[in-house]
């Protein structure tokens, strides 16, 4: 089945989120194609989940101070920071067969995709098989949720769907480095010592490809691997393309709507 | 797990009409599909929505999906006790996990809505 290959690069996280969601509304449209994008973030950004409460959540002050852009995901999931990283989102019809059937059944088939391109980068992975739901803090990679990637039992790779107008986005994350300090410095917490705490405990929970790898890594490299797992695992047959004029109107359209001041309730 | 008697949709919703409104939740094979519902969003009280539109989203493990109306209608009450308990979703979808109650502007577009026979056809031919 054809799909089109996106690398945006590097963008705002109010970009990154209104691109993600304009494909997939004109693909409920019937005019985008399903579409496999890799993207990276500049200026560093945390996303939230659709439900989670800013507040309760991030110090919207120390996001303010350390120049990191708060934007609320379309998707599902707990708070994450992306900084360098490497993020994907695939984007197709509910019955294409990539992502057909229920939420886990989608999850695990597109999985094999992402364990099938962290190999071919050297990395031998495992899936996660329970649901998230016992991890309860507010950062995403506190915790693998289900059928999230693990590498000697620490968290790898986190991922969120949506499911709209009958088509289905899932965009994951896969930290290239993972910055603890600067992600719990944006946290909120009665106490330094509980932070420190639990940044301590995240850091022995969560773990990055360099981290894994034990060698630096470039995006362009993580990518490379990534649509080959992909394409390989999923019967993907992946055409280089661009963005088109009416996605970019779209992608613009909702940031404005959306997060026009910047500014999350 | 498909009760007679109430209405579907190919969306995987369900509305039990009673004069002239009908309550709607999501289906058994729906909440099946999702997983453990954590979040629950209604629409205003008061809002209108077409027959096929969004009425909200339901977060479950990992995953926020919309939820849409089988017909078109204005939303007279929502399911208070969903944003405290929303596995009730999970629990009791044809009873206690209901979502809306709509007033609907046209009754003739329950015609177009498939009987639980029907819908048990729809969910054993596509297999979700």
């Amino acid at each position: 089945m054809k799909w089109r290959l996106l690398n945006t690069g590097n963008r705002s996280g109010f970009d990154n989120m209104a691109i993600d969601e304009a494909i997939m509304l004109l693909q409920a449209g019937g005019v985008s194609p399903p579409t496999l994008r890799f993207y990276g973030w500049s200026p560093p950004s945390v996303t939230l989940g659709y439900f989670q409460k800013t507040g309760e959540t991030l110090d919207l002050e120390a996001c303010r101070r350390l120049g990191v852009d708060v934007v609320r995901r379309p998707t599902g999931g707990r708070a994450v920071l992306h900084d360098r990283e490497v993020t994907y989102s695939i984007i197709a019809p509910e019955e294409n067969p990539a992502v057909r059937g229920t939420v886990s059944e989608s999850y695990l088939r597109l999985s094999q995709g992402l364990v099938l391109g962290l190999r071919l980068l050297g990395l031998e992975v495992s899936r996660n098989r329970h649901s998230g739901s016992a991890a309860k803090g507010p950062a995403c990679f506190e915790g693998p949720g289900l059928y999230e990637l693990v590498v000697n039992g620490r968290k790898l790779a986190g991922s969120a769907q949506c499911r709209k107008g009958g088509c289905v986005l899932q965009h994951g994350a896969l930290p290239i480095v993972n910055d603890s300090h600067t992600l719990f410095r944006l946290l909120q917490f009665p106490s330094e010592s509980l932070r420190e705490e639990k940044r301590l405990i995240y850091c022995q929970k969560a773990t990055s490809l360099e981290e894994a790898l034990g060698r630096p890594v470039s995006p362009e490299e993580v990518i490379a691997a990534l649509a080959g797992g992909f394409s390989q695992a999923l019967g993907m047959v992946l055409e280089p393309g661009e963005l088109t004029d009416e996605e970019l109107d779209m992608a613009l359209k909702i940031k404005l709507e959306k997060y026009g001041n910047h500014e999350l309730e | 797990m498909v009760p007679e008697g109430l209405l579907y949709s190919e969306d995987h919703e369900w509305i039990k009409v009673g004069g002239k409104t009908g309550r709607v939740g999501i289906t058994h094979h729906a909440q099946e599909a999702l997983g453990s519902v954590v979040f629950v969003e209604l629409p205003e009280v008061g809002s209108r929505v077409a027959a096929g539109e969004a009425l909200g989203v339901l977060e479950s493990v990992k995953a926020a999906s919309d939820y849409y109306s089988p017909v078109s209608g204005a939303v007279v009450a929502v399911n208070e006790e969903l944003p405290d308990s929303p596995n009730l979703i999970n629990e009791e979808p044809y009873d206690r996990g209901w979502l809306v109650e709509l007033e609907l502007d046209d009754p003739a577009q329950l015609d177009k809505l498939l009987t639980a026979e029907k819908y048990i056809e729809l969910i054993s031919a596509d297999g979700k």
